[in-house]
């Protein structure tokens, strides 16, 4: 995202180009990082975060990165806000089998592919790993963000990010070697 | 039972270090690059970071209209940069001509109070409207036909009736009758006495002059003259 200043400046004033790029800088992610923990929910939490941000823009400040990071805040609290009032409804987690059997074999058009794999992926991530580490990881993976800022994030420490990430990749080897061999 | 992360390394696949671990979260990492043991965690990481897709997109337009609508909603009670600076000028204009124009008695009347009082706690001095007398004097008379009606009907006299027609003007500021006396019928004030012209005789008049004349007219004409022969 070039000139980021200049993007955010117009976005401010409603500039619908600026806010394309700001929307296509946030939204998938969003969307991506909200079907870990809520498939069916997942385009009405990035909605929902995406009008927050929009809301609230002029009182950013920072560069391209901090973005990201206001950005999935924003977009946690929502998820947060929507667990909470569901409290008592069922998510309705990915089976991995069934994305693993989709991801990407298929014939189908190049974009459907790749969203199934993306997909695959996700559901993969949120099936494997505790909620913790599913979170540093798509908070890495997806959000693009470091570790410190995954940390604020999370309100951990950067140390406890750096262990849950260590044991998710780790995880994520084992359970995908187990795949291979059953498959 | 152990724990999955008590288990030996060969039990679990090889530890990676730092410098990979970062490059697979990154999603930079292609599968045949990854460490063995990793290759299927790093197509799992490449697909979840991978660009969106167009299906990804296809709310784009609405959400865009609606994050413009929402900012435009914000927006709309703020003042643009050009009102801004228009609003500062005028503000700043109207500090800088209040002064002049108090000093010059021209603002309204409530106005030049207002900006004389507050010029008079820094110890400069402006024209008062309210304090010109001539227009602040709360008159106690309610009407000129009450002050006619005391002068009328009082049983009072002289003196007395003065003192209640003054008092009464003056809402009770007046002193009048307060002081002094009033001087008697027959005082002894030394009030010359008026001349009676026209009253006395020619000789009394010129202090005995007139004589003068009446005896030389007698001797210049040989005693024919009359002149002041009358006047004795």
């Amino acid at each position: 995202m070039g000139g980021f200043d200049e993007v955010l400046a117009a976005a401010r004033e409603g500039e619908g180009w600026a806010l394309t790029q700001l929307y296509r800088a946030v939204y998938p992610r969003f969307v991506r990082y909200a079907s870990a923990v809520a498939p069916s929910d997942a385009h009405d939490v990035a909605a929902d975060a995406w009008l927050d941000i929009a809301r609230s823009l002029d009182r950013f400040r920072g560069d391209e990165a901090a973005f990201r990071a206001w950005a999935f805040t924003i977009a946690r609290r929502r998820l947060l806000d929507l667990q909470r009032s569901r409290a008592r409804r069922r998510t309705d987690p990915v089976d991995p089998g069934d994305l693993a059997g989709a991801g990407g074999r298929g014939d189908a058009e190049e974009d459907a592919l790749a969203a199934v794999g993306t997909g695959w992926a996700i559901g993969i991530i949120a099936s494997s790993l505790s909620r913790d580490q599913a979170e540093v990881v798509l908070l890495r993976v997806i959000g693009d963000l470091g570790v410190d800022d995954v940390a604020a994030i999370m309100g951990k420490r950067p140390g406890t990010i750096r262990v849950l990430q260590h044991r998710a990749v780790r995880r994520l080897a084992q359970v995908l070697r187990r795949e291979d061999v059953t498959r | 039972m152990s724990r999955w992360d008590d288990l030996p390394d060969a039990m679990r696949g090889e530890r990676v270090d730092h410098t990979t671990l970062e490059r697979l979260l990154r999603g930079r990492t292609a599968p045949d690059d990854a460490p063995p043991g990793y290759s299927d965690v790093a197509s799992v990481l490449l697909a979840a970071a991978s660009p969106p897709v167009e299906g990804e997109l296809s709310l784009e337009a609405q959400h865009v209209a609606a994050a413009r609508t929402v900012i435009g909603e914000r927006t709309a009670g703020r003042p643009t940069r050009p009102r801004r600076v228009l609003a500062g000028l005028m503000v700043i204009g109207g500090l800088l001509a209040i002064p002049g124009l108090a000093a010059a008695n021209s603002l309204p009347a409530p106005a030049q109070h207002a900006v004389s009082r507050v010029f008079d706690e820094v110890g400069i001095s402006v024209p008062d409207t309210q304090q010109a007398p001539a227009t602040s004097v709360d008159h106690p008379a309610s009407t000129g036909s009450e002050i006619s009606n005391i002068a009328t009907t009082t049983d009072a006299t002289g003196v007395a009736k003065g003192a209640l027609i003054s008092s009464t003007a003056s809402g009770g500021k007046s002193q009048a009758g307060q002081h002094g006396k009033a001087a008697t019928a027959h005082g002894s004030a030394p009030v010359p006495t008026p001349n009676k012209g026209g009253t006395g005789t020619p000789d009394t008049a010129s202090g005995g002059a007139a004589h003068q004349g009446t005896a030389t007219a007698d001797q210049h004409s040989g005693g024919r003259s009359a002149a002041g022969s009358g006047n004795r």
